[in-house]
This record gives C-alpha cells, structure tokens and sequence, in this order.
C-alpha cells in the first residue's frame, strides 16, 4: 500500500524582512502516513506542525525537500479533489451564512447541485449546525467557526482529511462528537491526520503518532507500540489475604496500598505476575484485576520534548 | 468554470453585503444632489453641466470604488487567512484570479448601471429627452474602469493595499495623461530619460482614447474607430495583466 502523505527532507525557511537573518523553521522533516489510519500530529508550541500542514496543503512551498499527496504534489489540484483540510483556528467569509459557504465550498469541486443540496443537510446534521445555517459566520462562536470548518473538509468526501487542531475551541461534548467522527471515518476507510495538544483525546483516537520539536521529527511509530514499551508498573489488585502474605507482597511491590481490606501492588515487571498470583492465591486471597500501567501519550510526549531539549 | 463562477459570485457578494459600498454609495447621492442644487443658478448651462459633472461623477466614483475595494481583495483573503479553504481545494491560483476579478467587474458593473440610471433620469428631467448615445460614454467609463480594476489587482498581489492603491491612482492619472507623456516624449532629446519615459508610456493604459466625455457633453458625433480601438486596446490590456499576475502569483506563498 503506498502512503497517503510522503514528507522527504522538508525544510522551510522563512525571513520577515530582507535584512534579517533567515530562521529554519522545518529542518528535514521526514514523515509517510499510511492509508485508512488516524495519524496525530503532535509537538509543542512553535514546533512546525502548522507549517508542514501548510505545505501539505500547497499553501506554501517547502524551501527544500518534498511533500506529497498521494505521490503528489500538492501544487496540483489534482490530488486535492481526494483531500478535506481544516486550518487551524479557522476564520471564514464572515458575510457568508454557514449553508452559503458550504454552497460556496461544494461548487469548487464541481459537485452537482442536487447532490450537494443533501450533502449539505447531512454535513450540517453531523457537527451539530443545522440550527445555525442560516446566520452569517461573523454570528459564529468560535467552536462553530470549528464545526462549519469540519462541514466543509467533509463537503468532498475525501479520502484523506487533514485537521489542524480540530479540538480546540470546542466543549467536552463537542470533543467527544469530533472524536467519533474522526473514529466514524476511519470505520469508512478514510486516513485522518490531525494535529492536537490535546493529548488525551488524541490517545484516545490514533493509532500512529509522530512528535516533533523544533521542526524535527522526534518519534513516529503505532501508538501503542510507543506506549507499551515502556510499561511503568504492574498494578495488581486483590482482597482477603492474611497480613502475613501482604507482607510478602510487598517485599516484591514497587509500592502498594490498601482501602477498606483490598489491596493494591504495583509489581515491576510482568515476569514477577504469576508468582504474585500464586502467593495470594495459595493463601485464600481473591484476585480483583491486573492492569499493566502504560506511561500515557502525555507523559511519553513530555519526555521526549524534555529529552530534546 | 463553475469554480471561476463561484469565486466570481463570493466576491461580488462580499462587495454587495460591504459597509463600503454602501458609503461610497451615499457619497455619491450627497454629490447628485448638492449638484441638482446648483443647477438652477447657471440658467441654459444646465443640461450641459449635469453632463459634465454626471460623467465624472460616475468615472471618479468608480474608479475610487476599483482602487479601494479592488486593492483589498486578494490582500484579504490572504491576510484573514480565508484563503486556505480555496487554497486546499482543486482550484487553480489562475482561476481564483478571474474569479476575483470577474466578481469585482460583476459589482463595478452594477454600480455604474445604477449611477447611469440615475443620470439618465437627471437628463430626462432637464432636457425633456434622453439619446441613448449619452450611454455611450458610460460604457466607456466601464471599460476604462475594468482597467483600472486589473492594475489594482496586479498591485495588491504585488504588495500591501495602501502601496497598490497609491501605485493604481498614479496610474490611474498618468494613463489619463498618457498623451501629454506622448507629446512629451516626442519634444526630448535622445537619452536615457527619454528612453524611460517612452518604456513608461507603453506601460501605461493608454486612456485618453477611452474617454468620450466631450463628445457627451457638447454633443458632437461619436468617432467610432476610436470606440473599437478603445475597446480591443483595453481587453488586450486586461489580458496581458492577468497573465503577468497569474504568473506572479502562482509562485506565492500564502504566508
Ligand atoms: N509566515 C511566517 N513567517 C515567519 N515565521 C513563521 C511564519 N509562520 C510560522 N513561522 C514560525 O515558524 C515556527 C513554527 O510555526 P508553526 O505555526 O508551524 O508551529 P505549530 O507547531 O503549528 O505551533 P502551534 O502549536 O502553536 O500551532 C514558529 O517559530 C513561527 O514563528
Ligand atoms: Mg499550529
């Protein structure tokens, strides 16, 4: 399968005004995103994000190396009739109605007016807008501004949806809605790219993730490939052992504590599982659950930018 | 071309749905009638007045109308960042040009056919009569203006709105004079100076022939060829300047 997004050795430079030195924004990003995944794009403040999606999206050009579509450039308009993108902090023609800008939206990809008509009515329905489709966007809060800007990178029915920080400017409940349309479209076989510091939704959702920091990839890898190899503690939880065994059970703890007569160890490594079960077993106790304690994707994010620093 | 058509449209709506607009507009009303009121002290000159003052009246508005709106447009989308949306869709940057300036030409269009209307009810009321030659000029202030409109283009994707409007007004002046520049080239002595000037001279659109006010206001025959010229001259022009721009701007970063 070829990837959907192929980022070769992307630089970018920009310079604010010819007497100033250039600043290196991108600094050889490489990146490939495979099809039908949910892909978070992730990095601290200032890392690039935005300005890879940018050239992703053939806003702006690379000052060196390649980013493409498809196997295409993004300068072409034709793999972009295959692409559905959402800017960040999104700001529409605010004399337009939310229904004229999808109108407006639809008919750059030549889409026929009687198909458009109901795309349009199932779009609205789906982020929650069609209470609004008639007020013109300078009336938009911003997490509408957010949801119309979903409508319309869905008014194509791409193949490959680029969001740049959907999450942001939404409520709880918005949130989970924009998570499950996320997920909805990867069930129908579409490739989501996101960016976010919303760290755990984006766990919540992606499958693959990469980190960047100072315009340089950090890590990239299956999220919970990242994430298990680095599993902090096993908690095990049980109830009615004798003082003598919990005793035991913590010379082999990392920690432990106790609630009401259960107990909680959190062992060090898997291999010290079966003979904990075993002692709590042998001496009448109950076992509750086993949960491996995996670093969450905020913490593994911390570490890594901390790492780089 | 239904994308070159909808940008097109969004422009012209924008325009349509502008404060601008609206306050060029009532300028332009204070101006009709602050003249209507002067008319009754120049007794016989009325007519002829009305004429000179409606014609100009209708080109300046126009023209002030292309530069101040005209220099914006892509500036806008750029700065509101309200282009990234057409930007990552199947659109050419040639075609968004054309839309924009087809949608800009939409509401120069209305606005001139609606300050047209107005002065031919003015002419019909003083004059009792109304020849539809008088439009003639109109039409020509139209195209004149559609000049003016790719040149305001051309600027603002060139740099900031108030430099492209500054740059479009000397052109805008320089143009209307361009056969004074001629006259003036003709009288220097070979040298660099004339040199430039006569590469100026061509740059420039060449709007004395577009202008056919006088023929309006003393009512003397229409020269024709001077028409066409004017007319073939102007959408070759037009032609030129979009493709110099589409060129310009088919390498640019949208910050
Ligand atoms: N048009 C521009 N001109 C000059 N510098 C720019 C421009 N756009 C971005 N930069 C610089 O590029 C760097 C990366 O910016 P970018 O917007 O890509 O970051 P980001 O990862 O999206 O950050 P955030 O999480 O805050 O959105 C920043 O240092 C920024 O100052
Ligand atoms: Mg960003």
């Amino acid at each position: 399968m070829t990837a959907v997004i192929q980022i070769k050795g992307l630089y970018k430079t920009y310079q604010k005004h010819f007497w100033m030195p250039r600043q290196t924004v991108l600094k050889g990003l490489n990146l490939e995103v495979e099809a039908g995944q949910i892909f978070g794009f992730l990095g601290p403040n200032g890392a690039g994000k935005t300005t890879t999606i940018k050239t992703l999206m053939g806003i702006i050009r690379p000052s060196a190396g390649r980013a493409l579509l498809f196997g295409k450039d993004p300068w072409d308009i034709e793999p972009k009739q295959r692409i559905g993108f959402l800017p960040e902090s999104p700001y529409f023609y605010d004399y337009l109605t939310g229904l004229e800008f999808l109108v407006f939206c639809g008919r750059l990809f030549n889409i026929s007016s009687v198909v458009l008509k109901s795309r349009i009515q199932e779009l609205l329905a789906l982020v929650n807008l069609s209470y609004a489709a008639d007020l013109q966007m300078r009336k938009y809060s911003k997490g509408m501004l957010q949801r119309i800007g979903l409508a319309q990178a869905l008014i194509n029915d791409p193949q490959l949806v680029v969001l740049d920080e959907p999450l942001t400017g939404l409520d709880p409940l918005g949130r989970k809605e924009f998570k499950d349309i996320i997920l909805n479209l990867k069930a129908r076989g579409k490739t989501v790219f996101f960016s976010s510091h919303i760290l755990p939704d984006a766990e919540m959702v992606c499958d693959a993730v990469a980190i960047i920091n100072k315009g340089k990839l950090l890590q990239v890898g299956n999220l919970a490939d990242l994430l298990n190899a680095r599993i902090k503690a096993i908690e095990l939880n049980c109830r009615n052992i004798p003082e003598e065994t919990a005793g035991k059970m913590k010379s082999r703890s990392l920690s432990s504590n106790t609630i009401n007569g259960q107990w909680q160890f959190n062992l060090k490594a898997e291999a010290d599982i079966s003979g904990a079960i075993d002692l709590v077993k042998a001496a009448g106790g109950d076992i509750i659950s086993v949960i491996p304690q995996k670093e969450s994707l905020e913490e593994y994010f911390s570490r890594e930018v901390a790492g780089d620093a | 071309m239904r994308k070159i058509r909808a940008i097109a449209y969004n422009t012209f709506t924008e325009g349509i749905r502008s404060k601008t607009l609206y306050a060029l507009l009532i300028y332009i009303m204070l101006i009709l009638f602050s003249v209507t009121a002067l008319v009754p002290l120049t007794l016989g000159e009325h007519s002829r007045i009305l004429r000179d003052f409606g014609l100009s009246g209708i080109e300046f508005l126009s023209v002030m109308l292309a530069i101040v709106i005209g220099t914006t447009l892509v500036y806008k989308e750029v700065e509101k960042r309200t282009i990234y949306v057409i930007a990552s869709k199947p659109v050419e940057r040639f075609e968004f040009l054309l839309g924009k300036y087809l949608g800009m030409e939409l509401l120069l269009g209305l606005v001139i056919f609606l300050m047209a209307v107005i002065f031919t009810l003015g002419v019909l009321f003083l004059d009792g009569k109304f020849t539809f030659i008088l439009l003639l000029p109109v039409t020509m202030i139209f195209v004149k203006v559609s000049v003016i409109n790719i040149i305001a283009l051309f600027f603002s994707s060139l740099s900031s709105p108030v430099l492209g409007a500054v740059f479009t007004f000397c052109f805008y002046l320089a143009g209307t004079l361009s056969r004074d520049i001629l006259r003036l080239v003709q009288r220097l002595s070979e040298g660099p100076l004339k040199i430039i000037l006569k590469i100026f001279y061509y740059l420039l659109p060449n709007m004395g022939n577009m202008d056919l006010k006088n023929q309006a206001v003393y009512d003397t025959a229409v020269l024709w060829p001077q028409v066409w010229w004017a007319l073939s001259y102007s959408g070759a022009y037009i032609l030129a300047m979009l493709m110099i721009t589409s060129l310009i701007f088919e390498k640019k970063d949208f910050k």
